[in-house]
């Protein structure tokens, strides 16, 4: 099966640097791709950032969704394989586009469902988002808990703004603690992180040119930013950081008590 | 008024912290960790996350159940005894055999080997 599979990928190959368009769209498109790349690795502003991220990935794969698209292709390809050998080829194609699509839209939301998450509606905690966002003037993003003791929260921007935090951190930490949270997740979403964070895996799965790269390095800017911003609003950096200190103690705790 | 499915061997495969929450939560309450914390610390001195830890393995054995209360207050857990007769249950084996492994080891593995044996 592989034999056949990578015969089909010679051929494939073979056909497609002979003939001059074809050839010509390959090297536009890996050009332009490492141009994007390069673009990507320049600019800090993330919404632009992203962007590049995607014209890269996209033009890295433009040579393929060419060939499929010209006739000519589609005839010298068809028969040169079996029919297991094509829906093999196929098969993996569509896997791998629901896979990502899937990913993009469910990932977020498996770990609370799991997890039994609540959309909160009402009480301090709801208000206080409120209060930011029209100050802020950013749209209101769902609110929701989940069933776990260890303290954490995180966003998601995906389909909705969310914010996610677990009933362990809104037991543990005093009100103006979980603002202080609370501005740290609103600054994520109004940088769009967590779709940030899902592109930059994204690169790492399709993109060759990734494993030269480190991404660390931005996330934990943007979350020094995230500080600093709930920092701002709040005029101290004091809840935020207590927050840090319960929230360690917390699972210094949780580990102790396993162990 | 006692607990239906509580027995003293129940009880005795939890820890002695573990044992001292059971007995301050009645069948039918509800109560959050605090609830629980302020009862136990007014009689012996404890950490109010070492009763959130110990509530947290309880529920997830099985022994508690808990919910998610949004109140005015704020967000948190109010826990109760597990009254389903069948998760309990599950979770009293559970908790004994575990204890009598944690004990006793290999031993006690090698004895409910041979008494599986012979009840074949
Ligand atoms: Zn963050």
């Amino acid at each position: 099966m592989l034999g056949t599979l990578l015969d089909t990928a010679r051929i494939y190959f073979t056909q497609f640097i002979s003939h001059p368009l074809t050839l010509f769209v390959l090297i536009a498109s890996l050009f332009l791709s490492t141009l994007f790349y390069f673009l990507f690795k320049k600019t800090d502003q993330i919404k632009v950032k992203v962007s590049f991220l995607y014209t890269h990935i996209f033009f890295l794969f433009f040579p393929f969704l060419f060939s499929f698209f010209i006739k000519n292709c589609w005839k010298c390809i068809l028969p040169l394989c079996d029919c297991s050998t094509k829906v093999l080829v196929y098969g993996i194609s569509a896997g791998i586009g629901i896979a990502f699509i899937s990913s993009f839209i469910l990932l977020p939301y498996l770990y609370t469902w799991a997890n039994k998450s609540q959309e909160v509606n009402e009480g301090k905690l709801k208000g206080l988002l409120l209060q930011h966002c029209q100050a802020l003037g950013l749209p209101l993003p769902k609110l929701y808990t989940f069933n776990d003791l260890t303290p954490l929260a995180y966003s998601i921007t995906n389909i909705r703004p969310s914010i996610f935090v677990s009933v362990g951190l809104c037991e543990l930490l005093s009100e103006k603690e979980m603002e202080a949270v609370l501005l740290h997740e609103l600054y994520h979403i109004r940088n769009k992180t967590s779709f940030w964070r899902f592109s930059t895996h994204t690169l790492k799965i399709f993109s060759p040119l990734s494993t030269f790269i480190t991404l660390d390095r931005s996330i934990s800017r943007e979350e020094l930013e995230a500080d600093l911003f709930a920092a701002e609003i709040q005029q101290t950096s004091r809840h935020l950081d207590s927050a840090k200190q319960r929230i360690n103690r917390m699972n210094r705790k949780i580990h102790e008590f396993k162990g | 008024m006692k607990h239906p499915l509580l027995t003293s061997e129940a009880i005795k495969a939890l820890s002695p912290l573990e044992a001292d929450i059971v007995r301050a939560m009645q069948p039918a309450g509800k109560y959050s960790a605090a609830e629980i914390y302020t009862n136990i610390s007014s009689r012996q001195k404890v950490a109010h996350s070492s009763i959130s830890v110990l509530l947290d393995r309880l529920y997830k054995r099985g022994v508690v159940s808990r919910e998610t209360k949004t109140a005015r207050g704020g967000i948190r857990f109010i826990y109760s005894l597990e009254t389903n007769k069948e998760r309990y249950e599950k979770s009293v084996v559970d908790n004994t055999v575990n204890l009598l492994i944690k004990r006793f080891g290999a031993k006690a593995i090698a004895y409910f080997n041979e008494s599986l044996k012979t009840k074949r």
